[in-house]
């Protein structure tokens, strides 16, 4: 085939169909010779595999304990597999204790509640890669956090937004009641958002955990009392907006 | 009465000639492109392609053509009939002329019998498939495999 020094195959018929392989068949391959392995690691040849793949949904079933108060998930990632918790195929995160996550493009965000990092997880390739952290000040209960991951459709960038909400804000001057900070991939950085950039979140509203990423631009459900509104994060620009919600005549959450 | 239907003229490398219906040829985009150019009228030469090739190609298109009005199972089930008699010998060339001619299913269809073929074999037995020589030294292949020692499970 084409990755090889006795290139027979064509190289773009090749490449049709290493695209076509599962990815545990790539990543067993990868040990054929260097070139097949510089092959696979390419970035495009990853994110054509990617659109390709998208046609072989997996299934992915969350659910809330009700005595933790935690989220909690099972997989199933391969046709040949059985349900499983997502503790026995990330054994590092049993130790952590996953509160939160989100999922975007295959990907899974993680929030650990025990050590409180932030992880981000390919469960196709096994590939965890934790983020720097970044409020360290947070461990403390009054704190909520809330997670969202997207990425940049256009430049193909991955960012993490990560909210710290105050719930008793009253009691600390030194600190706003919301804090916000942005990790891109690319650099493997942060940048906090300035006061300014969050003014339009008003006091004591609630950010849900839940959110998706649509288009590049993270939406979250927010709410105060039962009031509710949309928060929307522009990845690639990296500003909020709010979005009132629509008058519907029954209640949706 | 319908016109008699209009035939179009292949030549294979070894020199084998075939007549198909135009219905039929213009699966292949290429010969599609030539039927519009009006370049098709006299026998196309395929100098890649050879006559059992060739009679294959021509196969599966009718297949195709015939099963239009059948339902899409029908013709899953029909192209997997068609294609798991092929070795990977002949999918290597199958893949080639397909490209050539440009049948677009077809080309998928080889493509993912190829993979199918593969996915479940050894690296030792994918270097033996397409005689690819192993340039890691055997640390670094020992690190690959234990770094990844899930993906060497395989019984799938």
């Amino acid at each position: 085939m084409a990755p090889t020094s006795n290139a027979q195959w064509p190289e773009d018929l090749a490449t049709s169909i290493l695209l076509r392989l599962p990815v545990k068949s790539i990543i067993r391959f990868k040990c054929v010779s260097t070139t097949w392995r510089c092959f696979f690691d390419n970035p495009s040849f990853v994110s054509r595999h990617l659109r390709i793949s998208k046609k072989n949904q997996r299934i992915l079933v969350g659910y809330t304990d009700e005595h933790e108060h935690d989220d909690k998930m099972v997989l199933r990632m391969f046709h040949d597999t059985t349900l499983a918790t997502f503790d026995d195929w990330l054994p590092q995160f049993k130790a952590l204790g996953v509160g939160k996550f989100c999922l975007h493009e295959g990907l899974v965000c993680l929030f650990g509640w025990i050590n409180f990092r932030i992880g981000l997880w390919n469960p196709v390739t096994r590939e965890i890669r934790f983020l720097p952290e970044y409020y360290t000040d947070i461990k403390r209960r009054r704190y909520s956090k809330t997670i969202g991951f997207g990425s940049d459709p256009i430049l193909n960038e991955y960012k993490v937004i990560f909210f710290v909400e105050n719930l008793k804000a009253h009691k600390t001057l030194l600190l706003p009641w919301l804090r916000c900070a942005v990790y891109k991939m690319s650099t493997d950085s942060w940048r906090e958002l300035k006061r300014e950039e969050l003014e339009l979140v008003e006091e004591k509203m609630y950010i849900n955990s839940r959110n998706a990423c649509v288009n590049g631009v993270c939406y979250w459900v927010v709410s105060e009392h039962f009031s509710y509104k949309v928060l929307a994060f522009d990845i690639r620009k990296e500003v909020l907006e709010l979005i009132e919600w629509p008058h519907l005549s029954y209640r949706v959450l | 009465m319908a016109s008699t239907l209009k035939k179009i003229i292949l030549k294979s490398c070894d020199g084998k000639i075939l007549e198909v219906e135009e219905a039929v040829a213009v699966q292949s985009q290429m010969i599609k492109n030539m039927i519009e150019d009006d370049c098709a009228n006299e026998e196309i030469p395929l100098p890649d392609i050879t006559g059992e090739i060739l009679s294959m190609i021509i196969e599966y298109c009718k297949m195709h053509v015939d099963g239009e009005n059948n339902s899409n199972n029908e013709l899953i089930a029909r192209d997997a009939d068609f294609i798991t008699r092929v070795d990977l010998n002949t999918l290597y060339y199958l893949i080639v002329a397909a490209n050539f001619l440009n049948v677009k299913s077809l080309l998928d269809l080889t493509c993912q019998r190829v993979a199918d073929i593969i996915k479940g074999k050894s690296p030792e037995e994918i270097r033996l498939t397409f005689n690819i020589k192993n340039d890691f030294t055997p640390e670094e292949e020992e690190e690959i495999r234990k770094k990844n020692a899930w993906a060497f499970d395989y019984k799938d």
